[in-house]
């Protein structure tokens, strides 16, 4: 029997990580919360994620930071915005980075969920939040 | 005594370079040096020392006397040589000075009479006796005289006036041919005319004595020194009981000084106005009453009119150029500050424009100040323009790019702001909206998980609370002209925040310690922005200090008087900040919680009030938030 799915969650408000993970974990996903990029790349030394959602501004490590980050570690880890910050340019630079979907906050699950397992099934279906 | 009197004159000079030492009574020896030969007398003169006159040959008093009467007359010193008795009884030449009572401003060499200079008189006076009498008369006063009679003879000559030009009355006379001088003929006194003038003078003279009419004219002297020397000359006629002219007496004046003085005056008066006409600013003088009587040439070439050019009648002329020159919207400012200084005798400045000759406006500092004379009363008002057109405008410049970048950074940091609201709000709202779908889901499923939705819908709930927590904090710090600025006491107001924070002091185990001083002033506050502001940099101070241990965490709020107003301190001993004016930019934070703008609003709210924020490094570690406020006049704690 193959693995369920595990997504990581990276976001510094609380009330937000809950409430994604509340919404993966009543669609069937596995789940894990992070309240920062460093908590959450020490933990990908430990364990395998299929698909992560980060938020853009955060203290001290920004989302666009994480993913660069991720980038020059080489993961084919898909990656999955949702963010308040609506300036264009953070955008593009975000999807230039081979990001899978840029999602503005409040986001509808039915998009959220499809790019998610659009990310894990491996690239189709790319949602770029246009 | 007959000499040919230039021959006589260059032996009296030889003659009288003498050198003569003279020891008076309770004196000192003095060195006295007679330089005739330059026309000059080096040494010290005996001006004022002749005492009662008991010391001087009496044959010399007049000379002395009329000596003394030429000097004030012509303004010119004069020397004569005088005999003064020695102390062994006899007569020894002495030179003496005569000197104008009042000071000359040009520089005039004196006038050498040499001691023992010829000089004859008529051996008759034949009808000229009343002419010589006048003339006699005029030399007392004037120091010289001279009569002739009806056909130009000369009959008499104040020795004064014979010495001066080295001529004696048979040098005068000398006939050079022609016949008689009333009938064309010329007389020895023509060698001592200036050539240039003689004919002129001689005719005008000839003319006057056929007529009977006062002669007056201004011919050039040879004086004995060998210079010629203007003179005017007044002679006038004597008549009998008839009414018959018997003789003309008269005199010559000396008028180099005069001239002199009036030459130097001129070309003073040119130089100033010289000065004035080509100084680089634009120049005018009004009366005492504001009536402009004199514009500067290069006002003239500004204005490109002169000052009466735009009289019109029944207006005054200050009226009438203002209303030509002045910009309109300048006008009535221009005419208060004009009408202000006539009447209180003040001077003023003023910046305005004023319009060119071409009709460009052009940006000017006007300035007028008030000429007193001796009694204090104004005698005329003089005023300066300068034309400042390119500083103001380059100003005027400089302001409007102050300005658009002011505005770029407002619009570029409104927009940073707007982000960080929209951030804010939207954190809790996207937390509200997977919460709800997780809840739908959790509903949805076959069995519903009723449990697990009503932890959501609490969680939900919890959310929207904190969403509009945001928006009341947003639209508080934004408030800016919400509460009345009222004098506050500053100390009331901290122990108010004080009580306000006690919970989250106490939960982050921070000591809050107040300082304050006696008669601190109060401060024209609004009192819940500037509580906002001390709860915001309280705030920060006690999140700051959460990196370090709980024993080590103080925070100190002091409040003391500066010059001028109140200054609140709040020091903590956090990590401190890396870079203190980040603090103040809208999105900065160091905060997992926050939104980063509480130090833009709170020093916007401080500035608002007069007042100043900033952040130091306190030692030996943390931060120190110190801002300040003006205090309000009178109250004080």
């Amino acid at each position: 029997m193959p693995e369920l799915p595990t997504v990581a969650i990276v976001d510094d408000d609380e009330a937000v990580r809950e409430a994604l993970g509340d919404l993966l974990m009543v669609s069937g996903l596995t789940c894990q919360t992070f309240e920062g990029a460093a908590s959450f790349l020490d933990a990908t030394t430990k364990r395998h994620f299929d698909c992560l959602i980060t938020d853009i501004r955060m203290p001290d490590m920004s989302g666009i930071e994480l993913i660069e980050h991720l980038q020059k570690r080489c993961t084919d880890l898909p990656v999955i915005v949702i963010s308040s910050v609506l300036d264009q340019h953070v955008r593009s630079s975000a999807l230039s980075l081979g990001v899978h979907a840029w999602f503005t906050k409040p986001v509808s699950d039915e998009r959220l969920l499809g790019a998610i397992a659009a990310a894990i099934a491996n690239g189709s279906g790319a949602d770029t939040g246009q | 005594m007959i000499f040919p009197s230039r021959v006589w004159l260059a032996a009296a000079i030889v003659a009288a370079v003498v050198c003569a030492i003279a020891a008076w009574p309770g004196q000192p020896a003095v060195l006295f040096v007679a330089g005739m030969g330059v026309g000059l007398f080096a040494g010290i003169s005996l001006s004022g020392r002749i005492k009662g006159g008991e010391q001087v040959h009496p044959d010399d008093r007049d000379a002395i006397a009329q000596a003394k009467a030429r000097a004030f007359l012509s303004g010119v010193s004069q020397i004569i040589g005088i005999r003064r008795r020695e102390r062994d009884g006899s007569w020894r030449w002495h030179q003496y000075q005569a000197d104008p009572s009042y000071p000359v401003s040009v520089d005039v060499a004196p006038i050498v009479h040499g001691p023992g200079d010829a000089w004859t008189i008529a051996s008759s006076l034949g009808e000229t006796a009343s002419a010589v009498n006048a003339a006699k008369v005029i030399e007392n006063l004037c120091g010289a005289a001279f009569a002739f009679d009806t056909d130009g003879e000369f009959t008499y000559a104040t020795p004064m006036a014979q010495t001066s030009i080295a001529m004696t009355l048979d040098d005068l006379n000398a006939p050079l041919g022609g016949g008689r001088f009333i009938e064309g003929g010329d007389l020895g006194w023509k060698t001592g005319v200036h050539p240039d003038d003689y004919e002129g003078a001689a005719t005008e003279l000839r003319r006057c004595m056929r007529a009977g009419e006062p002669f007056n004219y201004e011919y050039r002297v040879l004086r004995a020194g060998g210079n010629y020397v203007g003179h005017r000359f007044a002679i006038r006629p004597a008549r009998d009981v008839n009414g018959q002219v018997t003789g003309w007496y008269g005199i010559g004046f000396d008028i180099d000084v005069f001239r002199k003085t009036d030459d130097a005056l001129r070309e003073s008066e040119r130089s100033l106005r010289e000065l004035i006409e080509t100084a680089p600013a634009l120049i005018w003088c009004m009366a005492p009453d504001g009536e402009p009587v004199y514009f500067s040439r290069r006002l003239r070439d500004f204005f490109g009119f002169d000052v009466a050019a735009k009289d019109l009648p029944g207006i005054a002329r200050l009226e009438c150029i203002l209303q030509s020159v002045i910009h309109p919207d300048d006008l009535a400012k221009v005419r208060d500050r004009f009408a202000n200084s006539l009447r209180t005798g003040k001077s003023y400045a003023l910046t305005h424009r004023q319009r060119r000759f071409d009709g460009v406006y052009r940006w000017v500092e006007t300035r007028i100040a008030a000429m007193r004379g001796e009694d204090g009363a104004i005698a005329q008002w003089n005023g300066v323009c300068l034309d400042i057109d390119d500083q103001v405008r380059a100003q005027e410049e400089l302001r409007l790019t102050q300005e658009n970048l002011a505005r770029a950074r407002e619009a570029a940091s409104l927009a940073e702001l707007s982000a960080s609201v929209a951030h804010e709000v939207n954190q809790p709202l996207a937390a509200i909206m997977a919460n709800a779908q997780a809840c739908r889901r959790w509903l949805a499923a076959e069995p519903p998980n009723v449990e697990r939705a009503q932890s959501i819908v609490e969680r939900i709930a919890g959310s929207a609370q904190s969403a509009a927590d945001i928006v009341s904090h947003i639209r508080a710090l934004f408030s800016r002209n919400t509460g009345p600025r009222l004098p506050s006491a500053l100390g009331e107001l901290i122990g108010e925040v004080r009580d306000l924070l006690a919970d989250e002091l106490a939960r982050c185990g921070v000591a809050l310690e107040i300082e304050m001083v006696r008669g601190i002033p109060h401060v024209e506050i609004d009192r819940v922005q500037i509580q906002q502001v001390l709860v915001n940099i309280l705030r920060n101070a006690m999140q700051a200090m959460l990196t370090v241990d709980v024993d080590r965490r103080e925070l100190r709020v002091e409040l003391t008087t500066v010059p001028g107003g109140v200054q609140i301190e709040v020091a903590d001993t956090g990590p401190g900040l890396s870079s203190s004016e980040n603090a103040f930019e809208p999105f900065f934070t160091t905060k997992a919680e926050g939104m980063g703008m509480g130090l833009a609003i709170s020093r916007s709210i401080v500035e608002a009030h007069g007042g100043r924020l900033w952040v130091e490094k306190n030692i030996p570690v943390g931060a120190r938030f110190v801002f300040t406020l003006p205090a309000s006049p009178g109250l004080r704690e």
